[in-house]
């Protein structure tokens, strides 16, 4: 395995948890964790202690056994630390597992995690747990969704959602308090069942975060044939964006909104499909918890996507184009 | 053991016994437990609450006509024998129409038939919420 430094920095040595070494080279990082025994909390270098957890037995049992490591509010994405070949990249502020299979998760870390409120990779193996690794636990709940299904190619699994009843709900009392409706990115990626799905005359709904008709956000696949709808709906204003598409292949979908620079723009595969639409409206009320959902419209569940989605990253600030051009490939 | 889609519409029921019948159909299914969450009992509902569809991993003695007509029977506080019902056939699967007193209470469909595959029964299901999508699709 040859890791790549996910933020841009030079690569910084990495030495084995385990062998209770420090880090080489560059400058002094400290790090906490240690695999095996968590309670040790060994440190690699002493300084100013970064708030880091120590692993659970819990956390790794969740992982398949691989490394994790949960800095906040400041840590180093670190890959491969088992083999002893790892490097660091930028900063980050992000629970996920150090193994090869990680990258792209490594990737949200390093891009997204200072703006982030929560990341759900939909990579669980088994349970209803839709685990977010951003930090904060804002985990979903999966009804009737078949787990462990081909991914975007960063050696994960994905769920697939039949489109007649499956659905996760990623509501929470805690998701909808850090929700800005004002400033945001949503970033995910989704793929088809088959190419029929693009044809069938019905809308799929790939997420919707909506407090109410007049403020909500929706990515879906419209009843129009080939046609994806993303939407940012704020006060009564609808800001729509109708791109092509009838891809059987896997995409990234993203949207940006700033009330503040009034825009919201709307990317496929890292390419904004228009210019920004402006003219926002004043975003009003609470995420419902009704309506806050991937792969549904609603947990009745309504307009269920028919196929695969995978990493959903909700951030609270308009990320750049660059960030969601990196997003957008494995 | 069998995994498909099941459907039952309220005819002519209160809501009381809807919710009977619901809360019952809820608990049916013989991996509630999985780790695979397709394989445990899940539900959608119509938007007017009379019908819902169910799928899961099924014992095959759960989705019986006289099984069922034995639930309405419970819920009405009289004799199985006195529930009657129908069979017929339709593009989606075969369906039973439960009559109590002269009245049509309850109609239930298989869908894909009772034999389906999961994959047969999937293709049934999502045909018929197509065909019916004004009934089952919230405004969008």
């Amino acid at each position: 395995m040859t890791p790549t430094a996910p933020g841009g920095g030079p690569a910084i040595p990495v030495y084995e948890a385990a062998d209770d070494a420090r880090v080489s080279g560059g400058p002094v990082i400290p790090v906490y964790g240690y695999v095996g025994t968590p309670t040790d909390g060994r440190r690699l270098q002493g300084g100013a202690a970064m708030p880091v957890r120590v692993l659970t037995a819990a956390d790794l049992q969740q992982n398949g056994g691989r490394y994790r490591l949960e800095g906040r509010p400041v840590a180093m994405p670190i890959y491969a630390a088992r083999t002893g070949q790892g490097r660091m990249g930028g900063p980050a502020q992000l629970v996920y597992p150090i193994s090869p299979w990680s990258f792209y998760a490594a990737k949200v870390a390093a891009i997204a995690s200072s703006n982030l409120i929560a990341y759900w990779p939909l990579w669980e193996a088994s349970g209803t747990v839709a685990t977010d690794i951003g930090g904060s636990a804002l985990n979903g709940a999966y009804t009737g969704v078949t787990l462990g299904q081909q991914g975007i190619g960063d050696g994960r699994t994905s769920p697939l959602f039949d489109g007649a009843n499956d659905y996760c709900n990623i509501y929470s009392a805690a998701l909808a308090a850090a929700f800005n409706g004002a400033e945001g990115t949503f970033v995910s990626w989704f793929k088809v069942a088959n190419a029929g799905v693009w044809t069938d005359g019905a809308f799929h709904s790939i997420c919707r975060l909506q407090a109410d008709a007049s403020n909500q956000i929706v990515i879906d696949k419209s009843s129009t044939n080939n046609v994806l709808r993303m939407i940012y709906t704020a006060g009564g204003t609808q800001k729509i964006s109708t791109p092509s598409n009838s891809s059987t292949g896997f995409l990234c979908v993203a949207m940006t909104w700033s009330k503040s620079a009034d825009q919201m723009i709307p990317y496929v595969n890292g390419v904004a499909t228009q210019a920004a639409l402006t003219g926002l409206g004043v975003w009003a009320g609470a995420l419902a918890a009704t309506t806050t959902t991937l792969g549904a419209s609603s947990t009745v569940p309504a307009l269920v996507w028919s196929g695969y989605l995978a990493h959903f990253v909700l951030c609270n600030a308009a990320l750049p184009q660059p960030s969601i051009a990196q997003l957008a490939t494995v | 053991m069998s995994r498909q889609y099941f459907g039952v519409e309220a005819l002519s029921l209160t809501a009381a016994q809807r919710a009977v019948l619901v809360a019952a159909l809820k608990l049916l299914g013989r991996d509630n437990r999985a780790p695979q969450p397709s394989h445990r009992n899940h539900w959608r509902v119509r938007l007017d609450g009379q019908a819902v569809i169910f799928e899961a991993n099924w014992n095959t003695d759960e989705w019986t006509v006289a099984g069922l007509g034995n639930r309405l029977a419970t819920l009405f506080g009289v004799s199985p024998a006195l529930v009657t019902f129908a069979t017929a056939q339709t593009v989606y699967g075969p369906t039973a129409t439960y009559t109590y007193s002269g009245t049509n209470r309850l109609r239930l469909i298989a869908f894909g038939g009772l034999l389906a595959t999961w994959a047969e029964s999937h293709d049934a299901v999502t045909a018929y919420l197509a065909a019916n999508s004004a009934a089952w699709e919230s405004a969008v």
